[in-house]
């Protein structure tokens, strides 16, 4: 056993994920490219606000009207 | 060169009208700037001559019948490249869009039309509106004004150099994290992101449809409101065009800022990021000459900026991809690898995260709304740090962090970016003022005031000329 990570692995993964989607041609022209895409990609959106309620309804069809509208 | 480079809409719109200048004349004499310099600047991708003149001398016609069209008739402007004209390819500065050919002019294009405006070309732009300066493109990155070697902003680049050096009065861009405000706090010019759905975006190729607005550059807030009142107006060809008379946006440019409220969003650039000392002694400054003029500016809170940011980053990716995937799989080679860098993130994005992130927009909208319940307009920076060089391409993905526009584009509410100053090594600073939804009135007023009493938009760029280098296509 060994606590170092396995690159091999890593960029597999990386490849897999970019094959899965479709991507295959971006991920030969710039493979460390596509490492840092997933990174970015997979990031979480952080620490959200206390009173965060994952039933509230989301601004899909965005509506600035409805977000505190008015002059 | 010529000395109508300068004029703002606003007097070459009142001399046309008077007719005491030609649109014709006036259209040759940028037409001949435009020759002069774009070598140097590299604003322009496309020159539209034959249909300058032609609209020219058509507005000449009905101005000398005493038919009026409205302030800006006979008067030039230019578009991002990201705008469909008729006729010509809407290259979005892009490899891929090589050989399209616009069927229809787009929404704003038209108004500007219909206003009897004269289009003078083409701008530059990041490639789709979110690359950034690169050799990779078919055509130059535009430069900064200012200094050539630095960053003039983007994704609506050329559209801010064009203004500054006085290739065109006022411009066309587009702003989904920035874009509008970012060019024109590097390039020392207004630029004004107004609410979601005022202007339509049909014929504008997308980048983020919930976060896309369009907006105009200008050299002062008075050409702004008289822009954005041309091409302001419901169109049901744009689903999220919002179904309500436009404001009158000029209506309270005069009216100064004595007992207004004014907040002040120190906390993104002084505890949640640390801005560039020139950026934060310019606004200080700034809060400052709005208390002298009668305002009462005091600090509010919001939530950070990371997570304003955090949240439209995520929505901008996802969005910016779903756009983009047939073409990243099948020939990636076509885009810039900024420009690939850029939208590849957005493939693994879990779909669970957009939804989070939309629904976290609706918190920071309530959170915003709640903020300026009490308030009549806000101010805050627009970029952290000063334009760094052009090719330095880690300093520039670095930037589009640290800045504070995209909250605006997260709320939808209207943000203009105005000039706060120079640094000593002559680069222009900048701050927004930023309002309530559909609040354009107020927030033209507060950045007029400001303006008016600080004379900071009247300075303008030494301006380099060159013999032409390139072919200019129409």
């Amino acid at each position: 056993m060994t606590d170092k990570p396995d690159t091999d692995s890593a960029a597999q993964w990386i490849r897999t994920l970019a094959q899965a989607r479709g991507l295959d041609r971006a991920y030969a022209l710039n493979p460390e490219a596509m490492a840092a895409a997933v990174a970015r990609g997979t990031a979480s959106l952080g620490p959200l606000p206390a009173d965060f309620s994952p039933v509230s309804e989301p601004a899909v069809a965005f509506d600035a009207a409805k977000s505190g509208g008015g002059a | 060169m010529s000395d109508l480079a300068h004029l703002t809409i606003a007097e070459a719109g009142r001399l046309i009208r008077a007719r005491k200048l030609s649109p014709v004349e006036f259209t040759r004499a940028l037409m001949a700037r435009i020759a002069a310099t774009d070598a140097v600047y590299h604003a322009y991708l496309a020159v539209t001559e034959e249909l300058a003149i032609a609209q020219a001398k058509a507005a000449e016609a009905e101005i000398m019948r005493g038919e009026w069209r409205s302030p800006m008739h006979g008067v030039p402007y230019a578009t991002k490249d990201i705008f469909d004209v008729a006729g010509m390819a809407t290259t979005c500065h892009s490899k891929l869009r090589i050989g399209h050919r616009a069927a229809a002019d787009a929404t704003a294009i038209v108004k500007l039309r219909e206003a009897g405006a004269v289009l003078l070309g083409k701008l530059a732009l990041h490639e789709f509106a979110t690359g950034g300066p690169t050799r990779e493109l078919p055509w130059p990155a535009a430069c900064n004004p200012w200094n050539l070697d630095l960053h003039p902003g983007g994704s609506s680049s050329g559209s801010g150099v064009a203004v500054a050096i006085g290739t065109a009065p006022g411009a066309l861009g587009t702003d989904t994290g920035g874009s509008v405000r970012n060019p024109a706090t590097c390039c020392g010019v207004v630029g004004m992101k107004p609410t979601y759905g005022t202007v339509s975006r049909a014929g504008v190729f997308p980048l983020a449809f919930s976060l896309d607005h369009v907006g105009p550059l200008t050299r002062t807030v008075e050409d702004n409101a008289i822009m954005l009142q041309v091409i302001a107006g419901y169109d049901p060809a744009d689903p999220a065009s919002v179904r309500r008379p436009p404001s009158d946006f000029t209506a309270e440019l005069s009216a100064g800022v004595k007992g207004l409220r004014i907040g002040l969003i120190a906390h993104f650039y002084e505890e949640d990021m640390v801005a560039a000392p020139e950026q934060s002694a310019a606004i200080a400054a700034a809060a400052d000459v709005l208390r002298r003029l009668g305002a009462e500016v005091k600090s509010i809170r919001l939530s950070s900026l990371q997570r304003y940011t955090a949240c439209g980053r995520t929505i901008h990716n996802a969005e910016a991809y779903a756009v983009h995937e047939r073409d990243l799989q099948e020939r990636p080679q076509d885009y810039a690898g900024i420009t690939r860098s850029k939208l590849l993130p957005g493939a693994f994005i879990p779909a669970a995260e957009y939804v989070k992130a939309q629904q976290l927009r609706a918190a920071l909208c309530a959170e915003f709304a709640a903020a300026m319940r009490d308030l009549d307009a806000a101010i805050t920076l627009s970029s952290l740090d000063m334009p760094c060089r052009i090719d330095d391409a880690e300093t520039i993905a670095k930037t589009y962090e640290r800045q504070m526009r995209m909250p605006f584009n997260v709320t939808g509410t209207p943000a203009i970016a105005v000039p706060t100053g120079f640094t000593a090594a002559g680069l222009p600073t900048a701050m927004q003022v930023v309002g309530r939804a559909f609040a354009e009135p107020m927030v033209y007023r507060v950045a007029q005031a400001y303006c008016e009493a600080t004379a900071w938009c009247e300075r303008h760029p030494p301006v380099k000329t060159a013999e032409r280098e390139k072919s200019l296509v129409g």
